[in-house]
């Protein structure tokens, strides 16, 4: 009887090990990005406004992020190989330029998930909006980085 | 874990500080060869290391100094990451069985480890608006420490060459430097964001007794 109980005992030591052993699938979701969140909002009751667009570029290197689109929430993508990136805005009642600097914080995350590039202590070096605030100095996903008050 | 690393100490310390008392005769002193490091750098491109031991006897025990280097390398087609450098250990063994005859030992001791070292990472960002952006990133002077506790064997081959192992439990690694490139290994440690890693070395010893004018035959059989 103890010899059967220590043949059940082992088996289950056996594919309780495996079950752990084969469970070991890394994550590689972070939560970072390299995009900059910018919203446009009513500087009367910071609600999301809808602006027209003709164009948002880069000055750097002339990359048009948005192309005649009316939109509340921006997406932009900053330079990864610079500390600093300038995004020119065109549009209806809108010919501004915002120049933002930041740090970056490489790291390997494993072997497998590769390298996680971090863009962080974000500031607003350079605006000619009439009024702006960086609401989190992180480049994060689903975070908005900068409000435009309009 | 400080607390066990103090409690250690003091123990080493008492018992030294008797050992001085009764019988302190240095005269024995070891140099050893971490011998499977060697093989795994040939057999292996992405990892180069090499580790020396010396000790020399306080009573019994024995004052252990450890000089190594690692080169580790980790790439695929987008990025390449490299950690280089050497590191040191210095601590005490601490011999369990003093009374043994035939100068196989069994030991337990502590390191006091510390790694300077550089790593260099090149890579392509992962970008949909600029078009495969490499990014270099590097750190020239970084610096690390840790602890060790060690538990190992040694047993005589012939009356010079002895051969044994070393169990290492590393823990609290520190590190100075590297703000903008996180390390990834530490040379001598493993991986750098693991709070505590498990080694194990083995050592070819060539046992070389400096003072036998003032050795017992006993003392000399076993330091």
């Amino acid at each position: 009887m103890k010899l059967i109980l220590l043949k059940i005992s082992f088996h289950y030591l056996i594919v309780g090990t495996l079950l752990v052993a084969c469970n070991n699938i890394p994550d590689c979701d972070d939560p970072y990005t390299a995009e900059l969140i910018v919203q446009f909002v009513d500087s009367l009751n910071t609600a999301e406004v809808e602006t027209i667009l003709d164009s948002v570029w880069n000055s750097g290197n002339g990359l048009v992020y948005v192309e005649n689109d009316t939109l509340s929430v921006l997406f932009l993508e900053v330079n990864p190989v610079e500390t600093k990136t300038t995004f020119v805005f065109s549009g209806e009642d809108i010919t501004d330029t915002l120049t933002v600097d930041y740090s970056q914080t490489q790291f390997l995350r494993s072997e497998l998930c590769g390298i996680v590039q971090r863009f962080s202590n974000i500031s607003i070096t350079y605006s000619t909006f009439s009024d702006t605030t960086l609401v989190t100095n992180e480049l994060l996903r689903n975070t908005i980085n900068v409000q435009v008050f309009r | 874990m400080y607390k066990c690393f103090a409690s250690l100490l003091a123990i080493a310390l008492l018992t030294i500080s008797e050992g001085i008392a009764q019988q302190y005769v240095p005269h024995t002193f070891i140099g050893g060869l971490e011998f499977p490091s060697v093989f795994r750098s040939l057999i292996s491109g992405d990892r180069n290391m090499g580790e020396i031991q010396a000790g020399v006897n306080v009573a019994s025990h024995m004052v252990i100094f450890e000089y190594g280097f690692e080169n580790v390398k980790h790439e695929n087609s987008s990025y390449s990451f490299k950690t280089k450098g050497p590191f040191f250990r210095t601590g005490l063994d601490l011999t369990l069985n003093p009374e043994n005859q035939n100068g196989n030992i069994i030991f337990t001791g502590f390191r006091m480890a510390k790694a300077n070292y550089r790593n260099s990472l090149d890579f392509i960002a992962q970008s949909t608006a600029f078009e495969d952006p490499e990014v270099s990133a590097k750190n020239d002077n970084l610096k690390a420490n840790w602890k060790e506790w060690t538990f190992g064997m040694k047993v005589r081959l012939t009356e010079r060459i002895m051969i044994g192992y070393t169990m290492r439990y590393k823990l609290g690694p520190k590190i100075k430097g590297g703000d903008s490139l996180r390390s990834f290994d530490l040379p001598g440690y493993g991986r750098a964001k693991k709070k505590n890693n498990f080694g194990l070395s083995y050592y070819i010893h060539y046992r070389l007794n400096f003072r036998k004018q003032d050795a017992t035959e006993e003392e000399l059989i076993n330091p």
